[in-house]
């Protein structure tokens, strides 16, 4: 221990604090399915308090064994079940943890589990410090450690030649000073692994020196500073600065693809079999590099790995680490079925909410989950076309931000939780509903009140004050008042907090409709109208006008401002404001002509809204299209009689 | 020779049967329409007063049909039940009819005789049951013998076990095309042996079927040429129905009533198909070797 890497820094500016830093040696045994580290990790207290112990995750030890709060939680560990002979588990262990002045604190290491009493839960460390750290002073700790590494576990582990390391080293949790996020006081962050739920660290520098067999080849998080083969092996020497954590990936079988975006070096990892996936995921890389810089903030690494993980490799799919993604594909999708670049596209977007914006994923994954979504979707209709970016196959077409509200208003547990919730308390569903498609439908309805232009500042004025921060959902809000106040004046009221407590910290639904447009002619009064004398025993026409009324209704608890058009006979229209409060509202018109169709919503800016075709209302009944459809549903049904009675 | 003269025959034995084929088609549009009828009703009932119905003619449109199944679903659902419950009156009752075709085909030398018709419907009906019944037992064991072959050739259906999709992928191609090839082949001997059961009035079916089997293994490339080539007739009109579908943009009452008359000729195709092939196959079973 105590080694240092001299190699030439990533960038010449400090982007981050740079709280905890990590230089580890680490040396793959694929023999014995193991990893020996030695780490020395550099941490500075970001606090005004004095700080006597040091938390760590060992997130491995999750998988351990039956009795982990992970296992406990999901049910299973592995996608294997029972099925696989070889023993799946895994662990991890500290074996010796010394501080810079060479005081040996091994024997005070302590499992806790601050989420539960589930003393079995092996996935937390407290490691109380001889030297306590004062305000704004650091600490240098060496540990040597051993992991088993899984197989097959959630986004981890080793299958065949593959193997996939995250949260593979002891990680220091995140010490959270007073006033910080919600922290009333300072103390550590640091939760137990969870099975619903991802992580939380703090930005540093990490030099990670990998060691495998000489014919692996390595991707991970960072630049490659040099690669040196030494016997039978090849070390691998990588930098990565203020980022807030560090994967790494190696298989014999990886072949490489590269292309240049602006200053980004995009490296893409796929076996042969998918080498022909190369361009479809390197332009959506660069299209949605573009995209972020252009509308969030610039994006200031120098590197972009991504891992497309073999069909065995599944397990760790879909994942975002800094500056290193995983994608997967399969060859017998059509091509028009765009779940390549839905995916490659999302895992990028994390690269701002999660990695630069460090929220808390634990925490308020509706932050990173949501907001990621939110950009999806804006990359994906942009690039890809707003009604074919998901599916385009056989006249079948389907957008993104499209397939994200149906799946969301299909799902069963649209209205189970509120936003607010920790990834752990959904204990009975609706985490991906509701971090995911529910924010990005909210995010995409505040852009529809406030108008993209203000939606573009307001997301990159949020980027530019927290980026390589930690922002509580509290802070999101608080740019949000500001930007929109600024933009708006009162238009939205004193603040947007009746905005976010609806759609963010509650769990209601929305739904918006023209419950009726009626037209009579207008007649005059009936009964004795000027005298006791003369009875007008029917009302008479009062010349050719009409009384028109449009009721517009909210069928659900939510609301939000919301116009009207209204069409008349003749063409002309008329746009209404409606503050959207109250449970219904008649509008009025009297005139020559006759309502004969209203919409509620017409923009559909209110993309909350769960129903869209209640928003209009016209007169004249569409028989075309009821026929048009029930035509296709006759043919469909002959279709099926005529097939099945092939049996007979 | 032979084969194309059955094929002719086949259609001839149709143009024959006017009544019988129209018969058929009501049956089947009839049915239909018990479900149909509901569907137009929860259309009208939900959406026809909708501006978002309006768009929709213009082209396929994913979130209107996302709202309708979200907020509508579960009406619908109930129109699906219906449905189903059309589908399976329609097996039965096209078992039923199934008798009267056979009888009519192979005994009538009438143009249609309405009595020939419903005497076969009542006389064969049974033993049509247990037939359909036993080959769906074939077609199931054949199914399940090549997915076993299908999990043989790709080595593992699970993802862990494998190095890549692409085994999974030769494997689906080289299981189907045996699949397709041996399940038509069985279709033709259920064909064949309605046709012996209906000419020897055979009760006991093991030797309807065994000697169908005899049958078409001793006219091996007559009978299944012959059954190659009225699929392949399939595909074609098929083909030629779908490129004709899309000359229509369905937003106008003219071309609605356009593409429901050309939808009902391409069901009146496929009714009027299934008797062309067993009018076929009855010319071969007369005047081939058995
Ligand atoms: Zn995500």
């Amino acid at each position: 221990m105590g080694w240092c890497f001299c190699a030439k820094a990533q960038t010449d500016s400090i982007l981050s604090p740079r709280t905890a830093n990590y230089d580890i040696k680490v040396e793959l045994d694929i023999a014995q399915k193991k990893i020996y580290g030695q780490e020395k990790i550099v941490w500075k207290n970001p606090s005004q308090d004095t700080v006597k112990e040091l938390q760590f995750h060992l997130y491995h030890n999750a998988f351990r064994n039956t009795e982990s709060t992970f296992y406990k939680e999901r049910g299973f560990a592995s996608f294997l079940g029972g099925k696989q002979d070889e023993c799946h588990w895994a662990w991890q262990e500290v074996q010796k943890i010394v501080d810079n002045e060479g005081n040996d604190l091994t024997k005070g290491i302590e499992y806790i589990h601050p989420d539960d009493d589930n003393e079995e839960d092996k996935t937390v460390i407290r490691v109380p410090l001889l030297k306590p750290v004062l305000p704004g002073g650091s600490t240098t700790v060496d540990l040597e450690w051993i992991g088993k590494i899984p197989k097959i576990m959630p986004r981890t582990g080793y299958n065949k030649e593959y193997y996939f390391m995250v949260q593979w080293f002891p990680k220091l949790g995140v010490y959270e000073p007073k006033g910080m996020r919600y922290a009333e006081e300072g103390g550590w962050n640091c939760h137990q692994y969870h099975s619903i739920g991802e992580y939380y660290a703090d930005f540093g520098v990490y030099n990670v020196e990998i060691s495998v067999p000489k014919n692996y080849v390595v991707g991970a998080s960072g630049e490659l500073q040099q690669d040196t083969i030494q016997g039978n092996k090849k070390i691998y020497s990588y930098q990565a600065n203020d980022v807030i954590d560090f994967a790494w990936t190696a298989s014999p079988h990886f072949v490489e693809q590269r292309r240049q975006w602006n200053h980004v070096d995009i490296r893409l990892l796929t076996y042969p079999v998918h080498e022909h996936f190369g361009v479809r995921y390197l332009d959506a890389m660069e299209y949605s590099l573009e995209y972020m810089s252009k509308h969030v903030g610039a994006y200031p690494y120098t590197t972009l790995t991504i891992v497309d993980t073999p069909f065995h490799g599944i397990f760790s799919t879909g994942m975002e680490y800094p500056t290193l993604i995983t994608v997967g594909s399969v060859c017998f999708l059509p091509k028009g079925v765009k779940t390549t670049e839905t995916l490659a596209v999302h895992e990028f977007v994390h690269q701002y909410f999660m990695q630069m914006v460090a929220t808390h994923e634990v925490e308020e994954p509706w932050m990173d989950e949501g907001m990621t979504t939110y950009y999806e979707g804006r990359i994906m209709d942009h690039y890809y076309g707003e009604q074919t970016a998901t599916v385009d196959v056989l006249g079948f077409k389907c957008g993104n931000v499209v397939f994200n509200r149906w799946e969301f208003f299909g799902s069963e547990n649209k209205d189970i939780a509120d936003g607010s919730y920790k990834s752990y308390e959904f204990k009975e569903g609706g985490y991906k509903e509701t971090s995911y498609n529910k924010t990005a439908i909210a995010l995409r309805t505040l852009q529809g009140l406030i108008g993209e232009n203000v939606m573009d500042t307001l997301m990159s004025t949020y980027f530019d004050r927290w980026k390589f921060k930690h922002p509580s959902g509290r802070d999101f809000i608080e740019v949000a008042n500001e930007v929109v106040q600024k933009h708006h004046g009162d238009k939205f009221g004193e603040n947007l907090d009746w905005f976010f407590d609806q759609v963010l910290y509650g769990s209601d639904l929305c739904d918006y409709e023209i419950e009726s447009v009626h037209s009579r002619r207008l007649t005059k009064a009936a009964g004795y109208v000027d005298n006791l004398e003369d009875c007008a025993p029917v009302g008479r026409f009062d010349g050719d006008k009409y009384e028109s009324k449009v009721t517009v209704r909210r069928n659900e608890p939510l609301h939000f401002p919301v116009d009207i058009l209204v069409v008349f006979e003749d063409g002309t229209t008329v746009q209404e404001q409606w503050d959207g409060k109250a449970r219904s509202k008649t509008f009025r018109y009297i005139g020559q002509d006759k309502v004969i169709a209203a919409t509620v919503d017409p923009e559909q800016k209110i993309h909350i809204d769960k129903n869209f075709l209640n928003n209009s209302f016209t007169v004249n009944r569409n028989e075309n299209g009821v026929r048009k459809y029930a035509n296709q549903f006759l043919l469909w049904l002959q279709n099926s009689m005529q097939t099945l009675s092939v049996l007979i | 020779m032979a084969v194309l003269e059955a094929y002719l025959k086949g259609w001839e034995a149709l143009m024959k049967h006017l009544r019988m084929w129209g018969l058929l088609y009501v049956v089947n549009l009839l049915l239909a329409f018990t479900a149909v009828l509901p569907f137009s009703g929860l259309l009208g009932e939900t959406v026809a007063q909708s501006l978002g119905l309006e768009r929709s003619l213009d082209g396929f449109d994913f979130g209107l049909l996302g709202d309708f199944m979200n907020n509508y679903g579960q009406p619908f659902s109930v129109v699906l039940d219906q449905a189903k419950g059309g589908v399976l009156l329609f097996f039965l009752a096209s078992l039923f009819l199934m008798g009267g075709v056979l009888q009519s085909l192979v005994h009538s030398t009438r143009i249609f005789a309405y009595y020939d018709f419903w005497k076969g419907c009542g006389q064969y009906f049974w033993r049509l049951v247990r037939l359909t019944l036993y080959f769906f037992i074939f077609q199931s064991i054949l199914f399940l013998c090549c997915f076993f072959l299908f999990q043989m050739i790709a080595g593992s259906l699970s993802p862990f076990e494998l190095e890549s999709e692409v085994p999974v992928i030769r494997a689906f191609w080289i299981v189907v095309p045996i699949w397709l090839s041996i399940s038509t082949l069985l279709l033709l001997i259920q064909d064949c042996a309605k046709i012996r059961m209906v000419h020897k009035n055979e009760f006991w079916l093991v030797f309807v079927i065994r000697d169908s089997i005899r049958f078409v293994l001793s006219n091996f490339i007559r009978t299944y040429f012959l059954y190659l080539l009225y699929a392949l007739t399939f595909l074609l009109l098929s083909f030629l129905y779908m490129k004709a579908n899309r000359l229509f943009q369905a937003n106008s009452t003219g071309t609605i009533i356009g593409m429901f008359l050309l939808g009902q000729l391409f069901i009146l195709m496929r009714v009027g198909f299934k008797i062309a092939i067993l009018g076929g196959l009855n010319f071969l079973y007369k005047t081939q070797k058995r």
